[in-house]
C-alpha cells in the first residue's frame, strides 16, 4: 500500500519559493550573459577588452603601443589611475601631480620619460618629457 | 571535512605560501620554482588524504534523482554552474578590486618573479593596498606561469573553481547534520543567489577574493566545530589550514581567525597538536612580518585613520545598521535568501532550543558582524559609498554559515525517530 507523503511545512514552502525567485533572477542573469557570450565570441582579449571600456582602452592601448616597456611614466591628474597602471604594467607608473596645469614642469624636470593624465575632455593624454 | 575539499583547501594555502617563502628566501617565481611548489603542496595534500578520514575516491552508490525536488534542484545547480563558466570564459577579467587590488600584484609577481620589486616597495609607484594578502595572486602567477603569459580570461577559471569549492563546502557542511534532499535544496539556494550573477565584483567569477575568502572563513568555522565535537586532531589542521586561507587571503581575515580559534580551543591551547599550531604560527608571523614592511595606500590622501574618528563613530551606528538591513532585503541581490534564513532560524528556535552547533555559527556570524559594522563606524572612508562598495561583498562571506545554520536548526525541528526506525 502506498505511504502518504507528508505535507510540506511552512520552511519547505519558503524555500521552495526562494529557489523560484532565484529561478526566475537567474534566467535574466543567464540570458545577458548568452548576450555577451556571442559578442566576444571568436575575438582576442584585446578586442574583449574595447568591448567591456570602450573608448578608454583604446587609448590605455594607444599608450601601451607607444611607450617603451622599459619607460617611466608619470602620472598628472586629479583622478586615480588604477587601471592605467594595471595595464600599463611593466612600464612604470609614478605619481606626478594631481594638477593638470604641472604636466610642462614635469615634462621638462623629467625629459628621458613620460607624462599621462586624463585631459579635461575625459581622453588619456600621453606626451614625451621635453629634452 | 570531505577529502577532496580538504585537499583543495590545503593545495591553495600551501602552494601560494611556498611560494610566497621562495620569493622570501630570495627564489624569483620562475617555471621551477612554481612546478617544485605546486609538486610540494600536491605531496602534502597526498599525504592528509592518506591518513584522512574518507579516501579521494571512495565508491559511492549512483545518485538517485527520482524525486521531482531533487531533480528541480540539479537542473538549477546546473544552469548556475553553466551561467558561472561561460561568463568566466566570456571576458577577461575586468571588475574593480579584481584588476586594481589582487590582478595587479598578480601581474608584477609574475613578471618580476618576486614581491621583492620596486612595484611593491618604493611608495612613489602607482600600486594601491600594496600589503594586502597575496594568497590570490600568487595563485594566478602561478597560473600565468604555468600557461607561460598573462591571460585574464582563463585566469577566471582559477575563480570558478573557488566558486563549486564554496558550494560543494557548504554542501558538505551541510550534510554533516541534513539529508540529501535538504542539502542539495539549501545549497542550491546559496547557488543561485542573483549576486553571483549581476555584473559586479561579487560576481561569482568576477576575480574579487569574496568567494576564495568564503570558502576558507566557512571551511575554518566547519573544522572548528567538527574538532569542538569530535575532537578529531584531522579536523584541527584543516580548520589551521582554513584559517591561514582566511588571513591570507584579505586583510580583515587576520582579526576573524580569532572566531574559529575561540570554538576550537574553547580557552586553551591543545599541546597534543602544538606542531600544527606552532608551523600556523610561524607561516602567519612570515606574511605579518613581511606586510608590516609594505607600504601601505601610497598617496590615497583621503584614507587615512585618525583618532577622532572613534568619537564620531556612533552617529554612523543607524546608517550603518540601516545599510547593512537594506542590503540584506535587497530583491535583486539576494532574492529571498535572507528572509528565508531568518524565517527558518526564527520557525525553529520556534519549535525547539536551537541546537549547539547551530548556536556556535550564530555566535560566530555575530561577531564577524560586530567586526565589520566596527570597520564600518571608524573607517575615514565617506560612509555612503564605503558601504555600497563592501556591504554585499561582505554579506557573502556570511552566506555559506547562515545557510547551514539555517539547515541545521531545521533538521532539529524534525520528530525524533525511534532507534532503529531509520531502516523502515
Amino acid at each position: 500500500m502506498p505511504t502518504k507523503r507528508p505535507r510540506p511545512g511552512f520552511p519547505a514552502l519558503l524555500l521552495a519559493a526562494a529557489l523560484a525567485a532565484n529561478a526566475a533572477l537567474l534566467a535574466h542573469e543567464g540570458a545577458r550573459t548568452l548576450r555577451i557570450a556571442r559578442a566576444a565570441l571568436g575575438r582576442p582579449n584585446e578586442q574583449r577588452r574595447l568591448l567591456i571600456y570602450g573608448g578608454l582602452y583604446a587609448d590605455i592601448d594607444q599608450a601601451r603601443r607607444e611607450v617603451p616597456e622599459t619607460a617611466t611614466l608619470w602620472w598628472v591628474s586629479p583622478e586615480y589611475p588604477w587601471l592605467i597602471s594595471y595595464y600599463l604594467y611593466p612600464r612604470v607608473l609614478r605619481w606626478g601631480s594631481p594638477d593638470r596645469s604641472a604636466r610642462d614642469e614635469f615634462r621638462r624636470r623629467h625629459p628621458g620619460d613620460w607624462v599621462i593624465g586624463f585631459a579635461p575632455n575625459g581622453r588619456l593624454q600621453l606626451d614625451r618629457g621635453i629634452e | 571535512m570531505n577529502a577532496w575539499i580538504s585537499a583543495f583547501a590545503a593545495a591553495t594555502v600551501a602552494a601560494p605560501f611556498l611560494l610566497f617563502a621562495a620569493n622570501l628566501l630570495g627564489l624569483p617565481l620562475g617555471r621551477p620554482t612554481v612546478y617544485t611548489c605546486i609538486l610540494l603542496a600536491a605531496a602534502l595534500v597526498r599525504m592528509r588524504a592518506a591518513g584522512g578520514k574518507g579516501a579521494l575516491f571512495p565508491s559511492r552508490p549512483p545518485f538517485d534523482a527520482r524525486s521531482w525536488s531533487r531533480k528541480a534542484c540539479v537542473l538549477l545547480l546546473v544552469l548556475v554552474v553553466t551561467t558561472a563558466l561561460v561568463q568566466a570564459v566570456s571576458l577577461p577579467l575586468y571588475h574593480w578590486d579584481a584588476l586594481v587590488l589582487y590582478g595587479f600584484k598578480a601581474k608584477v609577481l609574475f613578471q618580476a618573479g618576486t614581491f621583492r620589486t620596486p612595484a611593491f616597495l618604493d611608495p612613489g609607484i602607482v600600486h594601491p593596498n600594496t600589503n594586502y594578502p597575496l594568497l590570490v595572486p600568487y595563485l594566478e602567477a602561478a597560473f600565468y606561469a604555468v600557461l607561460g603569459r598573462v591571460d585574464e580570461r582563463l585566469v577566471r577559471i582559477l575563480f570558478f573553481v573557488y566558486w563549486l569549492a564554496y558550494l560543494a563546502l557548504v554542501y558538505r557542511g551541510l550534510r554533516l547534520k541534513t539529508g540529501r534532499d535538504a542539502s542539495l535544496a539549501l545549497t542550491a539556494l546559496l547557488g543561485t543567489v542573483p549576486l553571483f550573477f549581476i555584473d559586479d565584483a561579487t560576481q561569482a567569477v568576477s576575480g574579487s577574493v569574496d568567494v576564495p575568502f568564503a570558502f576558507y572563513w566557512t571551511g575554518a568555522v566547519l573544522s572548528a566545530i567538527e574538532y569542538r565535537e569530535e575532537g578529531a586532531p584531522r579536523s584541527l589542521d584543516e580548520c589551521l589550514i582554513f584559517s591561514f586561507g582566511c588571513l591570507f587571503t584579505k586583510p580583515h581575515g587576520l582579526a576573524l581567525v580569532a572566531i574559529p580559534a575561540a570554538i576550537a580551543f574553547r580557552g586553551r591551547v591543545d599541546r597534543t597538536r602544538w606542531r600544527s599550531v606552532a608551523v600556523f604560527l610561524a607561516s602567519a608571523a612570515c606574511w605579518l612580518w613581511t606586510r608590516s614592511r609594505l607600504p601601505d595606500n601610497v598617496d590615497y590622501a583621503p584614507r587615512v585613520f585618525e583618532a577622532r574618528m572613534l568619537a564620531t563613530a556612533w552617529h554612523r551606528i543607524p546608517i550603518v545598521g540601516e545599510a547593512w538591513l537594506r542590503e540584506l532585503a535587497r530583491f535583486d541581490h539576494w532574492g529571498l535568501f535572507w528572509a528565508f534564513i531568518l524565517a527558518a532560524l526564527g520557525f525553529a528556535a520556534y519549535r525547539r532550543r536551537l541546537p549547539s552547533p547551530v548556536r556556535l555559527i550564530l555566535a560566530a556570524l555575530g561577531v564577524q558582524a560586530l567586526v565589520y559594522i566596527g570597520v564600518s563606524l571608524v573607517v575615514p572612508n565617506e560612509i555612503g559609498s564605503f558601504l555600497d562598495a563592501t556591504l554585499p561583498r561582505l554579506a557573502i562571506h556570511l552566506s555559506g554559515l547562515a545557510v547551514i545554520a539555517a539547515g541545521w536548526a531545521l533538521e532539529g525541528t524534525k520528530p525524533r525517530r525511534p532507534p532503529g526506525d531509520e531502516l523502515l
